[in-house]
């Protein structure tokens, strides 16, 4: 048992400590590693150019690690949860709403009424938060059956994303390009505050969804088995919706939908791992956040053609994640189920 | 000690039939109660409603002569295990996986039961497992998943064991040697409560058997005095005959051919 231990985390974590490590190196602009080095120990002697790429790069690697680990983290929780093996983070609508909330920032220039509160991130969080009380309280009606939750959650989803292209439609044109690029996903923050807010906001159900774990493990094969077994089953399931989609809320606000890390990376680490959430949730963790920091690295290494613009790091882990996780599915596969 | 359900009532619909209909019902530890009847006369809902996973309409259910409802859940799951009718877990568990999750009310805060528990082993090797241990759950035969189930309930080291058809979809051999287990588990002192469709089982094994019918527990007694001919008329109409096991002496239940085309 110790060896296969190992054999899930040894491997895990060096990949996210090698993707953080070299994951700045990556950019449009090429900066020699020591410079870059020499711009992290000793900022007041280095070249203020590295200084200034490292204080762009840093803060996106950072939010690469936080948001890949949440959506991954959400994203297995939601299968178990959820009872489907297609549930994402963004299944029950979340993100959804988050982008109506941003589209509509976008659409009137909110903050110029609201301020701060009016922001792309606020409003996004805002309506995304406020989409998880409806679903909750649907859910409490329905006393938290897994059928309604899902049905609940993915109507939602739609009405939001229908709305969100409602807004889209009567949009200036010169708004559109953001709203597009939003919708792709993209790690383009300046600053260390984007990271502090998501940060911040995700701890506390990190910290739920972990402590869920082995509640997570009964649920997996089902509420009455798991309500024998001494779960308290609704509440966990309210707990589990509440701190996964608060999760999503607290990543998407910052960053837009970014797609497939939440759908593919649970199932990837449960072919290194198993199944036990112990192990699941926080291996999938270490490997979201490993995942989107190293496509954002390529997102930024990449240039479209014909302009400077580059390229949304959600079209990456879609386009890279698509066929890696056709390949996880078929490889091997059994005819059992 | 006892479980006790008193004037057990309950509908799936708000006005609708009662699937369970005014039983009461006291099992004891050290016994078998075998619980049988026609389909949908309200087996597994009145295991559900005893293991508290459906709450009655009325009446209620007593863990040890406190309201099941007043257990907290994780203190209820060490004195009471409920095996329901379908389990599909959502991932491949590997046998000794699956039945260490059986550990988990006994386990501390800190979520998750290890699997090299001895108590694990202890029940993999009751249910003849353990040399399956490492299998995945979904390779396994119809008998040794009713098997591995079996053995994670009773990982859970509970006085009361509530179990719905253990026995489905099980040949002769494999359903008798279940029962042996269940024999074996009342004769620890474990009060058992098991549902079955097999009359036949229900007569060699049971200590008690619980003849139930359109929501209401028709009969309860021994053996010899439930599995009657007038008794599983009525519960089942008239396709029963009734004779006596030529070893065991106990009541044994054949079908007739009946009397229509």
């Amino acid at each position: 048992m110790r060896r296969r231990a190992a054999a899930v985390w040894v491997p895990l974590v060096a990949a996210a400590l090698l993707v953080a490590a070299l994951a700045p190196l990556a950019g449009p602009v090429h900066v020699p590693a020591v410079e870059l080095g020499r711009a992290l120990l000793d900022p007041a002697a280095a070249d203020p150019g590295a200084v200034r790429i490292l204080a762009l790069r840093l803060p996106r690697v950072a939010l690469g690690l936080l948001v890949g680990a949440f959506l991954a983290l959400s994203g297995a929780a939601f299968q178990t949860l959820l009872g489907n093996p297609l549930a994402t983070p963004y299944t029950v609508g979340v993100a959804a709403a988050g982008s109506f909330g941003a589209f509509l920032a976008m659409a009137l220039g909110t903050w110029r009424l609201l301020g701060p509160a009016g922001s792309v991130p606020a409003m996004a969080l805002a309506f995304a938060v406020g989409e998880l009380a409806l679903l909750a309280a649907l859910a409490r009606r329905a006393r938290w059956g897994r059928t309604a939750l899902v049905l609940a959650g993915v109507t939602l989803n739609f009405l939001f994303a229908g709305a969100t292209l409602f807004v889209r439609l009567l949009a200036e044109p010169f708004t559109l390009q953001a709203m597009d690029r939003w919708l792709m996903g993209g790690l383009d923050v300046v600053g260390w505050r984007p990271v502090a807010t998501a940060g911040l906001l995700g701890l506390p159900a990190v910290v739920v969804l972990l402590g869920g774990a082995g509640a997570l493990d009964q649920l997996a094969l089902g509420g009455a088995v798991a309500h024998g077994r001494g779960v308290a089953v609704t509440r966990w399931r309210a707990a589990v919706l509440g701190a996964g989609a608060w999760l999503t809320a607290a990543a998407v606000a910052q960053t837009g939908p970014i797609a497939f890390v939440g759908l593919v990376v649970p199932h990837a680490v449960r072919t290194l791992a198993g199944a036990s959430h112990r192990r699941v949730l926080p291996a999938s963790a270490l490997a979201g956040g490993a995942a989107l920091a190293a496509a954002d690295a390529l997102a930024r290494s990449l240039r479209l053609p014909g302009g400077g613009a580059e390229l949304p790091v959600g079209l990456v882990t879609a386009l890279v994640g698509g066929p890696v996780f056709l390949l996880l599915l078929f490889r091997g596969v059994r005819p059992t189920r | 000690m006892t479980l006790a359900a008193r004037d057990l009532r309950f509908a799936w619909e708000r006005g609708g039939p009662d699937a369970v209909n005014g039983v009461s019902l006291g099992l004891e530890p050290g016994e078998l109660l075998v619980l049988v009847g026609p389909n949908g006369s309200g087996k597994s809902t009145l295991l559900a409603l005893l293991s508290g996973w459906l709450g009655p309409d009325a009446g209620g259910v007593a863990l040890d002569g406190v309201a099941l409802g007043r257990v907290r859940p994780r203190e209820r799951a060490r004195r009471l295990a409920y095996l329901p009718q379908r389990v599909a877990p959502l991932y491949d568990l590997t046998v000794a996986e699956l039945v260490a999750t059986g550990r988990y009310p006994w386990g501390g805060t800190v979520p998750g039961p290890p699997v090299d528990d001895p108590v694990v082993g202890r029940a993999l090797a009751a249910t003849g497992l353990a040399r399956l241990a490492e299998r995945p759950f979904g390779t396994l035969s119809g008998g040794e998943r009713q098997r591995a189930l079996l053995a994670s309930v009773l990982a859970q080291e509970t006085r009361w064991l509530l179990l719905d058809e253990p026995t489905a979809a099980l040949d002769l051999h494999h359903a008798v040697a279940i029962f042996h287990l269940l024999e074996a588990a009342a004769a620890e002192g474990r009060g058992v409560l098991a549902v079955t469709h097999d009359l036949n089982l229900a007569a060699l094994f049971a200590t008690r058997v619980g003849l139930m019918c359109a929501g209401r527990l028709e009969a309860l007694g021994e053996p010899g005095d439930v599995l009657t001919a007038p008794l599983l008329e009525r519960a089942y109409g008239p396709e029963v005959l009734v004779g006596s096991h030529p070893e065991a002496g106990r009541p044994s239940v054949l079908p007739r051919r009946g009397g229509r085309p």
